[in-house]
């Protein structure tokens, strides 16, 4: 069923962007050097847990390659080489091309994505206000998240104000899990299919609203041993706020529920989270989060954590982070340092 | 009865859509080229704006609400110089390549020389500094007469029937903003040398103009705030040099600049770097009294 519709996908796509491929070689000529740059991430983390603490170290050298194929066509490349128990291992975070329009107002994304899912899924861990990503996201979609090679189209509704929608078909990498129905680990794998819808008002010239609802079909971390099929829908709610100066406060409140059918049995489980960051200078920033979420396991339990960051910009593209972490239900406490330091021209999709 | 309804609905849309092509919709990243752009455009365009003149241009979060800006313009102009790189996210998630493509967009810092060109290869040691030179060459009014023939140049490649209007509506636009800006030039003649400090590396294109001689900035480097070490040494500068005056950006640490100002005896004047900085500077034409009316009080109460 999905290798049909993903080969229909393929079809639409190539139809549509064949006039594309043409303007490429008629402008080549004028195609510039792409952007190339590099972004570090340090971090580490001491918790009174007996989930051992982790060193400062340099965990993650993101290094991207981004630039216009022809004006219509933005390749983007984001290699990633993770530090792995002290081995480096090198992988292709995310490489798609984004079709800007294969028509009017649709475009399209193909290649290897981290999924549009929510608010943060798809972000890179230095686009993050946090030094841990929230609990939802890691325990509903995968540790590092929700990725998948495929393609997506998103549309912009002929609408008074900002809408997106955007449909997805991803074939998400396998999780490698102990054959037990009991395990913690919890991922999404298998054929996905996505979609998301985000709109946007401006309240004042000084505010603006985001609203997303979101949702996923795919298969549970399980799927290779038996029945596991997953669905996850969310909604996020953002709301950003500027002052004169550099004043900036923003909210990002999160919220998904998760179905799962594992062999015989089927349940459902919930999370979310909300932050609230204030930055009262061009320098610092200052954030609280609150998290809960179920686990996706048969017998669910409850984590209930509280967090605090604190941030301090050193330039555009380095960044100093503390987090503060408390776990209501374990009593435990943890404290994380992280530095993100950038190299080039970086940049990212508005999100 | 129904063929007058067909009639009538043909009229209307047919008139709807004369309407909306008579007016070119035109997006300016800053305040300052909306409004060269509406002085230039007059009756022919409908000018909007993406940010605010209180922003830091170099500090300005992109919003989705800005995309439905860029969906409806026929044309952008952008600052260049990379100080408005921001827009490329806007432009992308928008899905109009027409504004990756030269032709609807207008870079309005090419046309005139450029001031602080890097030489030699860049990096963080520099501070946040941009390859293609200092960004803020729109408060030397004489740049801002180049803006607006590019202006009108654009506006005229867009509606040929109306190019001579553009031409003759930029012509005197120019001769406008040159009167005003050679007034203020007389008027600050007589204070002569004019020393200044000013905090960010905003005020080069203005000094330029207007006959400042620019002694330090605040800021170390450009986007690296002072240390008290830094500002220790500064004081000892312009206390040499006799500077007295000191111009700060609305949006940095007026604070640290009275501070400094207390110390040395120079006076801290808060300018208008964009049009909408300060309230009551509605226009580039505001902004350059504002600046210069600020300047020449500054000026004799230091004297």
């Amino acid at each position: 069923m999905y290798s049909r519709v993903f080969g229909l996908f393929l079809s639409l796509f190539l139809l549509f962007s064949f006039p594309l491929f043409a303007q490429t070689v008629t402008t080549r000529s004028a195609t510039l050097l792409p952007n190339f740059s590099l972004i570090g991430n340090m971090n580490g983390r001491w918790d009174t847990s007996p989930k051992p603490s982790e060193g400062f170290l340099l965990k993650e050298i993101e290094l991207a390659v981004q630039g216009y194929l022809d004006p219509s066509v933005k390749a983007d490349v984001f290699m990633a080489f993770h530090n792995e128990n002290g081995t480096t291992v090198p992988h292709v975070e995310e490489g798609y091309l984004t079709f800007l329009n294969l028509a009017d107002d649709l475009g399209a994304k193909l290649g290897k994505k981290k999924l549009n899912f929510g608010k943060q899924n798809s972000l890179h861990p230095e686009q993050w206000a946090m030094i841990e990503a929230p609990l939802v996201m890691t325990r509903f979609l995968g540790e590092e998240g929700a990725s998948g090679q495929g393609g997506s189209l998103d549309y912009i509704l002929p609408l008074p104000f900002f809408t997106q929608l955007e449909l997805g078909l991803w074939k998400a990498d396998p999780i490698e899990v102990q054959a037990s129905p009991n395990v913690t680990v919890f991922g999404i794998t298998g054929p996905v299919s996505h979609a998301r819808v985000w709109s946007s008002w401006s309240l004042t010239d000084n505010s603006e609203l985001e609203l997303g609802f979101s949702g996923l079909l795919g298969q549970g971390a399980l799927s290779s041993v038996q029945t596991d099929e997953v669905s996850v829908f969310g909604t996020d709610l953002t709301l950003k706020g500027w002052g004169e100066k550099f004043n900036r406060w923003v909210s990002y409140t999160e919220a998904m529920v998760l179905n799962r059918k594992l062999g015989a049995d089927r349940f459902s489980r919930w999370g979310g989270y909300s932050y609230f960051g204030y930055r009262w200078n061009a320098y610092w920033e200052w954030g609280a989060r609150v998290d809960h979420v179920q686990t996706v396991d048969l017998v669910s339990t409850d984590e209930t954590k509280l967090s605090t960051q604190l941030t301090y910009q050193l330039s555009e593209t380095t960044k100093l982070r503390a987090e503060y972490g408390y776990d209501l239900g374990t009593k435990d406490s943890s404290v994380g340092l992280q530095m993100i330091f950038g190299l080039g021209p970086h940049s990212h999709v508005l999100q | 009865m129904k063929k007058l309804v067909i009639a009538l609905l043909f009229c209307v849309s047919f008139g709807t859509s004369l309407w909306a092509q008579s007016k070119l919709n035109v997006v300016a990243v800053t305040p300052d080229l909306a409004d060269i752009t509406r002085e230039v455009g007059g009756e022919y365009v409908r000018v909007g704006v993406l940010m605010q003149g209180w922003q830091d241009p170099h500090h300005v979060d992109p919003k989705p609400s800005m995309v439905m800006q860029l969906r409806q313009a026929d044309l952008l102009i952008r600052i260049g110089m990379d100080l408005d790189s921001w827009v490329d996210s806007l432009i992308q998630t928008s899905r109009q390549s027409r504004f990756v493509n030269a032709d609807s967009v207008l870079n309005a810092s090419l046309g005139f020389p450029k001031l602080d060109i890097p030489q030699g290869a860049i990096d963080g040691r520099s501070g946040d500094i941009h390859l293609y030179g200092n960004p803020h060459y729109w408060l030397d009014p004489e740049n801002v007469g180049v803006i607006a023939l590019n202006v009108a140049q654009k506006l005229g490649q867009r509606m040929p029937q109306h190019a001579d209007y553009f031409l003759a509506k930029a012509q005197k636009y120019k001769a406008t903003v040159e009167q005003k800006a050679d007034f203020w030039k007389r008027e600050i003649k007589p204070f002569k040398p004019v020393l200044v400090v000013t905090y960010h590396q905003t005020w080069p294109y203005f000094a330029k103009a207007f006959g400042l001689q620019v002694v330090a900035q605040m800021e170390p480097k450009p986007g690296i705030p002072p240390s008290p070490k830094y500002l220790i040494e500064l004081e000892k500068k312009m206390k040499q040099m006799n500077v007295k005056i000191i111009i700060v950006e609305p949006w940095q640490n007026i604070d640290w600049a009275k501070q400094l100002g207390q110390r040395t005896g120079a006076e801290v004047l808060v300018l208008a770097p964009s049009v909408g900085a300060i309230q009551g500077v509605n226009s580039y034409l505001s902004l350059i009294d504002f600046n210069l009316s600020y300047l020449k009080k500054g000026l004799q109460h230091v004297q």
